[in-house]
């Protein structure tokens, strides 16, 4: 099978800026108050020594508390941020969920925007054109397709971005807690599409505290914390042991609302 | 230093440590114009990207497209009453309305794009942080919505030309390449403050005053013959003064444009573009992190 996502050793640091000059104003102030402004920039790892692979067909998950680095793994993999050490590696299309509806403009329509966001996941419009009425019917907006977005509830515009990122046939979908869309129905039909784009030999990455879900989708899991790889194994051994580490608040809140 | 490499629908991007390892000039280049050519594949995007703008630009107002032309055509009815009954012995220029016009609806479209493109990456700032695509997709299409209505002006100026007095001539074939030039100068620039504006907001706040000051000293009301003569060559070397000088030549007075003139301004807008797309795309990986 191909790897068609790796990292290895990557390593992604921020600059926490408390104070950081952000304008000639106060970088003059600065240096007359005899300050330098460096000083005030705090060096901050949110990922350390990353190395993991991935093969086409796997669906992976990512957990850990927040703050643990699972967004900048996906932002990179997404090659939305580089890293600052190591190096990325993936293959084939991507279609990245990291916010839904990231590209709407809510003065368009929901026509309109359906090819505009397919143009900026890189499909272009005889691909959009042969998927509109799946997308639309999908998201439940026929009455609303012709519609400028800004009147439409926050849940349809969620709705129509989860549609159409899953409706383009993406080699790999990446996901970062995107499942709360919608009413209970949709989002059983998100996991139910989700599903059938895995059986169907997608490779997704998904990162969620919700362990229900992470359990349902995928065999493989990776337990990030501060940066660092914690575990990558299969799914039950991983997050059996990360919930046993008890550290993640959040995580069990979510497993809290989700059982009641 | 971070380098990428692309195979099919495979990407790798790895990062050496060493902060010395700098890359060859010609190497950077020649990268440079890689990602240039890349960008034919995002066309599709910037298209869309383009039409957004317009749709939206006048979605509630009642004139639309119009006030691209409403707006130079107000400022030159301003301008002839001041120039003409205020200060009549000093406008030495015959025509002056067709003279004004034909400066201002070319200043319109820089003044616009620049306007527009210096917050444009800002303004887009949950797309950078959420969707890859090449950064300079956002500044491009801001410019190329404001060049589609530039287009659309200028047939509307040949008629105002008309009666004003002033017939077409075949000069007028001339005008493509002169626009191409203006377009390559604008995009040039809109780049480099986009670009500087996500590091130093001043950029966005300075742009007022950098947009006057450059109106002013700009043959754009006066003709460049007024000013002393040790003044006329260094002024010429503004681009936009040599290009819209070329503008007048070609449209009102069906001459060849003054070749010098011409010839530095493709050379220095060439140069503005080339630095310009340097630094955005030098300084687009970490926009993300910035904006």
């Amino acid at each position: 099978m191909t790897t068609v996502v790796e990292l290895a050793h990557t390593s992604k640091q921020y600059r926490l800026s408390h104070e950081k000059a952000r304008s000639f104003q106060e970088i003059w102030l600065g240096l007359f108050k005899g300050k330098h402004a460096a000083k005030t920039v705090e060096k901050f790892w949110a990922l350390r020594d990353v190395s993991l692979q991935i093969k086409r067909g796997e669906s992976v998950a990512l957990i850990g508390p927040n703050g643990a680095g699972k967004s900048t793994a996906l932002k990179i993999i997404a090659r939305i941020i580089d890293p600052s050490q190591g190096m990325v590696h993936v293959q084939g299309r991507m279609s990245a969920l990291i916010e839904l509806g990231a590209g709407f403009h809510h003065d368009l329509t929901g026509r309109e925007n359906i090819f505009l966001n397919g143009s900026i996941l890189g499909f272009n419009r005889q691909e959009m054109q042969a998927r509109f009425d799946e997308i639309v019917s999908f998201a439940e907006l026929e009455h609303f397709i012709d519609t400028e977005l800004k009147r439409w509830s926050v849940g349809m515009v969620m709705r129509l971005g989860f549609s159409i990122a899953t409706s383009v046939n993406p080699d790999i979908l990446i996901t970062d807690e995107i499942l709360a869309v919608g009413d209970e129905s949709f989002q059983r039909k998100c996991l139910r599409r989700i599903n059938t784009f895995r059986e169907a030999g997608g490779t997704i990455l998904f990162v969620s505290h919700d362990m229900h879900a992470v359990r349902d989708l995928c065999e493989r899991t990776i337990w990030l914390d501060h940066g660092t790889l914690q575990m990558d194994g299969r799914t039950e051994e991983v997050v059996t042991r990360y919930l046993a580490s008890g550290q993640d608040q959040e995580m069990s809140l979510a497993q809290q609302t989700v059982e009641v | 230093m971070i380098t990428t490499k692309r195979k099919g629908d495979a990407v790798t991007v790895w990062v050496t440590s060493d902060r010395q390892t700098r890359r060859h000039p010609l190497r950077f280049a020649l990268e440079t114009a890689g990602r240039l050519a890349d960008l034919w594949s995002y066309r599709e995007l910037i298209r869309n990207l383009v039409v957004r703008d317009l749709k939206v630009r006048y979605k509630n107002s009642a004139f639309g497209f119009a006030w691209s032309l409403l707006n130079p055509l107000f400022m030159m009815g301003v301008l002839s009453v001041v120039f003409s009954l205020v200060f009549e012995r000093a406008s030495p220029v015959e025509n002056f309305p067709a003279f004004l016009v034909t400066g201002l609806i070319p200043w319109n479209f820089t003044n616009t794009s620049l306007t527009r493109a210096v917050n444009s990456v800002v303004e887009n700032s949950r797309l950078v942080k959420k969707v890859f695509f090449p950064r300079e997709v956002i500044p491009i299409s801001v410019v190329l919505a404001n060049f589609v209505h530039f287009l659309l002006a200028i047939p509307v100026l040949l008629i105002i030309l008309m009666f004003l007095g002033v017939m077409p001539n075949p000069k007028v074939l001339l005008l493509p390449p002169l626009i191409l030039i203006h377009l390559e100068l604008v995009l040039g620039i809109s780049l480099f403050i986009s670009c500087v504006n996500v590091f130093y907001r001043d950029m966005g706040v300075a742009m007022d005053v950098l947009l006057q000051g450059w109106f002013f000293a700009t043959p754009i009301f006066y003709h460049h013959w007024i000013l002393p003569l040790w003044l006329q060559k260094p002024a010429m070397a503004n681009p936009l003064a040599a290009i819209i000088t070329a503008y007048r030549d070609v449209l009102i007075y069906g001459r060849f444009p003054d070749r010098n003139f011409t010839v530095g301004a493709l050379v220095s807008s060439t140069l503005i573009f080339a630095i310009g797309y340097a630094v955005y795309t030098r300084y687009a990986s970490v926009f993300a992190e910035e904006v």
